[in-house]
């Protein structure tokens, strides 16, 4: 102990009690915590040390302040204390195993570990101790010395503290990740011992702090108060302290913390003052102590052990006025007052600079915020008292840069094509509460005009009001006017069922901004199925901005049911849409394309069997195009006046849906739908437009591009193809040159009546897919008792004369 | 005592060249299946051990032959640094207790063939140690050796840790002795069986013999906590790695403290600490973290 540095001999009384414990009788084992800059020391970056520069902080180094300082205490109150270093060499990084045997040898009755702990955002202290199982103390002693050294480092308003419920707790519960082992130096402990997380050195304004020595002296005072109310020893300090923070009362820290990378609370935004001497006076006027403030921007002064008495502190710092504060110093206690500090401006308030600067004719748009730059730091009352827009808009003004810069920002917008006027009063003035003439020396005035657009437009969205939507994992879009600000963009969306439950939102499968042309849009997965028959609710907040700022202003409210499109509708499925041939993108009658239009078998996005078809699309223009694919697929034959239905997935882009039929050189192109949607719905079309008595052939697809500006590339998915001639009112007898079919629809028999049965050289029976299903040589009937139900095609040869009909057979 | 490397790990011979070797290799490696226990103390002949909690709470002793264990004591601190004599029929320890959270302790002496424990020194504050050398035992009660033959040798030579200072003493006659530079502290100091050498640790600068005048300090490993000797040559210590707040690492480490040869008998994530051994018996204990014994049976090759 010979190498200990002796730096104040600290005055102590002693009131006699028999039967107290004194701190003569104690040993005190101390133990700072790390040590010698090594890879388990915890350095921190603080202005204006770089990262691993050992000038700047370690948590070795405050943790051995307090520890020596600890020990001084201790020795001067005649106590026995032990340190387990006393340097801060990488040699002083001492084997845990070891600092507990040592305490256990030299046979001590308390041991402090002295730590501070990480956490950027919050500061408290954290007292650990050691437990036998979770839940369990080692020794209760442990945790009620921990629960003692809690509150009195709390006790300590140097600090912001952003908690002040008691946090104590044992090591097994505290660090489960580490089983039965817990914290190394109390494991081998048989004597009652805490590890003092004194305060969160990461939390940058601490860690300023904790450079500081008056600071670390401090904190060990209130290690050893903790001592003598932990055994109520009959020593008490017969002295007090004196403590306070010397800081501008108006400018930030800006200059000393990145406020956009570290947090700070209360007073520890403004800017701690360096350099400031601090005198503390008694009644005589005399000065008893006086301390400089450090160069480490934490503004901490302590006048340690002080008679106790009426004293005035005086702080004097170039640039800034003189303060004094009356003080009573109470032996045993600590003092606080913190010293904020005026700033001599000593000028007037000026304007240096100001926004918006609009070129003659130029319009600003209507979310602009209005800047201001000052000579100095404004005092914002007076400003904003001084400060008129004309027509009145409704907003809020920001400071910045220490108050040398004030901005307002419209809470949602300035009016369409408005001239705008801001007068700025002489009464604003500067922060100077001191100075004789601090206001701004002339009016000023800004004028601007305002463009024609100060709202986001929601111009397409799906679901729309009412909508029903395919409820398995869907995905909705919503398209505006303009390309969004996306940040944060799924937390101003939401989307609730019936009981007010949220649906929750797949992030990564979502998507926004993906449109051509300059307008925006979000597009949300969902994370689950919905339920067919409930009823949903989105919910846009007004909040959404473009990336101008311009908001939407308003909620957009649009309710919607989920349902099941894939329920299957009355008819013949033509094509499944399986196979990965059935498909040619078509580049002789496409038009206005990018490139041919392609089509692919897809598997993960189907309603029905493996696969549906994907039918991709890229035109070249806004405007105009058409996308066609040729079907390679079997004859599907259709007929007027029956319908036809296709299971499409829509991408939203309002695009028009055709189904192409050709019979002879005829070609129709039958729509479908206008793609208004996104995922799968049902679509159902008339085959009205088709000549009558002629067969159709389904020969393709056709996507028609509206005028429609948000995209002009996009994929179609499409599944079952369905044909439902159930509404074609077939009457029985088909007549051509006095010939008839009968009865139509059949179910054992067809006979052909207006010909001899020895006319009939043949009659065939076509399904739709082209493949006779049934044939007759001779006579002029035909057996369809073993056909299947469906919709066919007779074909009746007499001589030259070949007749053509179509006939339904039911069972 | 011949001079010996030990180099085994996890019952693996694993042997080592030098000028002086011997040999040595791990005839068993088994657990001692006893439960949860830790700190353990093997009598000089090998045929006790002692062992305690991880917190010191309690002593028990246990029959290397038979595998019967006794509970000595189940008081607060009576694991924390017994001694035993060479056969092991005598035991010293401490109780502690807090009283007005004042650290008080007693001594007590147990006696392994008749069973039972007598208070040798009552609850009281003074420095007390409990010294143990080539199997004598004694009691140190404010500087001196108390007692009879009943407490112990009062006439052989001892050496341990006062205050962070090495003392030896030589029945009533202290010798505070300075190996090292000024200001250097002294922990776990031992003396070796012939009573020749003075092991201990300077927790700044690692583990160290020196002869019993103080003279010709030597360091033989870097770092190290809880060593003891295994012989006259070779010391046994536990070497761990710790991030600041918990031992991530711990092993048993052997070393020749005449060549300074190190081996592991355990590897890093063993955990294993507090190895204690008698070269008599050819065993060597050590418990880990978790607090499961194990016992090293030691075969010597020339």
């Amino acid at each position: 102990m010979k190498k200990i540095l002796l730096i104040v001999a600290v005055l102590m009384c002693v009131c006699v009690d028999a039967s107290a414990v004194k701190m003569s009788d104690l040993k005190i084992y101390i133990n700072p915590g790390h040590g010698g800059y090594e890879s388990d020391d915890r350095n921190i970056e603080i202005y204006p040390y770089e990262y691993g520069d050992s000038l700047g902080y370690w948590e070795s180094k405050s943790n051995l302040y307090k520890g020596l300082f600890m020990y001084h205490m201790l020795d001067s109150l005649g106590a026995t204390p032990y340190l387990s270093r006393i340097k801060n060499n990488p040699d002083d990084d001492r084997d845990l195993y070891d600092i507990a045997e040592e305490a256990n040898s030299l046979e001590c009755d308390l041991f402090f570990s002295i730590h501070s702990n990480a956490g950027e955002t919050v500061n408290y202290p954290l007292m650990l101790y050691r437990e036998d199982a979770v839940g369990v103390p080692r020794y209760p002693e442990a945790k009620t010395l921990s629960d003692i050294v809690w509150e009195q480092l709390h006790s300590n308003e140097l600090p912001i503290w952003t908690r002040d419920e008691p946090y104590v707790s044992g090591d097994l519960t505290f660090y489960p990740q580490w089983g039965t082992s817990g914290l190394g130096v109390l494991r081998r402990l048989y004597v009652v011992g805490l590890l003092s997380e004194g305060s969160m050195h990461e939390h940058r304004p601490e860690a300023h702090r904790l450079m500081n020595m008056d600071y670390c002296w401090l904190e060990a005072w209130h290690f050893v108060k903790s001592i003598m109310e932990y055994y109520d020893t009959e020593d008490k300090f017969v002295t007090g302290n004196v403590a306070g923070v010397v800081y501008d009362d108006h400018n930030t820290r800006e200059n000393t913390l990145d406020i956009n990378r570290y947090t700070t609370h209360g007073r520890d935004v403004n800017m701690p003052l360096n350099g400031a001497t601090v005198e503390l006076r008694n009644s005589a006027g005399n000065v008893v102590q006086k301390r400089t403030t450090d160069n480490d921007n934490n503004g901490v002064f302590v006048f340690r052990n002080v008679t106790p008495g009426e004293y005035k502190v005086v702080v004097s710092k170039d640039g800034y006025y003189v303060k004094e504060a009356d003080v009573t110093v109470v032996a045993n206690e600590v003092t606080y007052n913190d010293m904020p500090m005026s700033l001599k401006r000593e000028m007037p308030l000026e304007i240096v600079s100001y926004s918006p600067v609009p070129a003659e004719g130029e319009l600003v748009s209507c979310v602009e915020p209005i800047v201001f730059n000052f000579n100095t730091d404004v005092d914002e009352t007076s400003f904003e008292q001084a400060v008129t827009i004309t027509p009145a808009v409704e907003g809020s003004w920001e400071y910045s840069n220490s108050y040398k810069t004030a901005t307002f920002k419209p809470k949602i917008s300035y009016e369409l094509t408005t001239h705008y006027t801001v007068v700025v009063s002489t009464d604003a003035k500067t922060a100077d509460p001191y100075y004789e003439n601090p206001n701004l020396q002339k009016e000023f005035k800004l004028e601007f005009d305002t463009q024609g657009r100060n709202r986001l437009e929601l111009i397409l969205s799906y679901p729309s009001e009412g909508d029903k939507v395919h409820y398995e994992t869907p995905s909705l879009e919503f398209r505006f006017d303009k390309t969004l600000n996306a940040q944060n963009i799924y937390d101003k969306i939401s989307i609730t069922d019936e009981a007010g439950n949220s649906v929750g939102i797949n992030r990564r499968a979502s998507s926004s901004n993906k449109l051509s042309n300059g307008y925006g849009n979000v597009t949300l997965q969902l994370s689950s199925d919905l339920e067919i028959g409930k009823s949903y609710k989105v919910v846009l907040s007004g909040e959404i901005v473009d990336s101008e700022g311009i908001p939407l202003t308003d909620d957009v409210v649009i309710n919607f049911e989920a349902d099941d499109q894939s329920v299957s509708h009355t008819g013949d499925i033509l094509e499944e849409f399986e196979d990965a041939s059935l498909f040619t993108g078509d580049e002789s009658t496409s038009i206005s394309v990018e490139r041919v239009p392609s089509y692919y078998r897809y598997t993960s996005r189907k309603l029905f069997g493996s696969a549906s078809g994907q039918f991709s699309y890229s035109f070249a223009d806004s405007e105009g195009g058409e996308a066609v694919w040729k079907y390679n697929g079997g004859y599907h034959t259709v007929l007027t006046g029956a319908k036809i239905g296709l299971y499409v997935f829509g991408d939203l882009n309002n695009h028009e849906l055709y189904a192409e039929f050709t019979s002879g050189t005829d070609v129709k192109y039958i729509k479908i739908c206008d793609v208004n949607f996104l995922g799968w719905k049902y679509c159902e079309a008339s085959l009205d437009e088709l000549l009558e008595d002629f067969e159709y052939l389904f020969t393709g697809i056709k996507v028609a591009q509206r005028s429609a500006l948000y995209a002009q590339s996009g994929a179609l998915y499409l599944d079952n193809l369905i044909y439902d001639a159930s509404g074609l009112g077939v009457a029985d007898n088909l007549v051509a040159g006095g010939i008839s079919v009968y009865p139509n629809p059949a179910s054992d028999e067809i006979f052909v009546s207006g010909i001899d049965a020895g006319d009939v050289s043949l009659m065939e029976l076509y399904d739709l897919a082209g493949s006779v299903v049934a044939s007759v040589s001779e006579g002029n009937s035909m057996n369809v008792a073993e056909v299947n139900e469906g919709i066919y095609v007779l074909k009746v040869t007499s001589g030259e004369n070949v007749i053509i009909e179509k006939i339904i057979i039911r069972h | 005592m011949k001079k010996c490397l030990i180099l085994v790990s996890l019952g693996l011979l694993l042997p080592v060249l030098s000028a002086n070797a011997v040999k040595l290799t791990v005839k068993n490696s088994q657990i001692i299946d006893i439960g949860e226990a830790y700190h353990p103390l093997l009598s000089d002949n090998g045929e006790k051990l002692l062992y305690t909690s991880d917190n010191y709470r309690g002593l028990h002793v246990l029959d290397m032959g038979s595998m019967n264990s006794n509970e000595i004591s189940s008081s607060e601190g009576a694991g924390y640094s017994p001694v035993i004599n060479f056969d092991g029929s005598k035991v010293y320890y401490r109780n502690m207790q807090l009283d007005g959270r004042l650290r008080k302790k007693n001594v007590m002496m147990y006696d392994c063939i008749k069973g039972g424990s007598v208070e040798v020194l009552p609850m009281g504050r003074s420095d007390v140690k409990l010294m143990q050398t080539a199997g004598e035992i004694a009691v140190l009660n404010d500087d001196k050796i108390m007692g009879d033959d009943e407490l112990g040798s009062k006439t052989s030579v001892y050496a341990y840790s006062m205050h962070d200072r090495i003392v030896v003493q030589t029945g009533n006659v202290l010798k505070e002795l300075n190996p090292l530079p000024s200001g250097s502290r002294y922990l776990w100091v031992k003396l070796s069986p012939d009573h020749k050498k003075i092991l201990f640790v300077e927790p700044f600068e690692g583990v160290f013999v020196c002869d019993i005048d103080g003279t010709n300090a030597k360091r033989i490993a870097e770092d190290g906590s809880s060593p003891s000797w295994y012989g006259n040559n070779v010391v046994l210590f536990t070497r761990s790695q710790d991030d600041g707040y918990h031992v991530t690492a711990s092993q048993i480490m052997a070393v020749d403290v005449n060549t300074g040869e190190e081996s592991q008998l355990t590897t890093p994530e063993s955990m294993a600490e507090d190895a204690s051994g008698s070269i008599t018996s050819g065993k060597i204990v050590y418990s880990d973290a978790n607090g499961t014994l194990r016992l090293l049976e030691i075969n010597v090759v020339e």
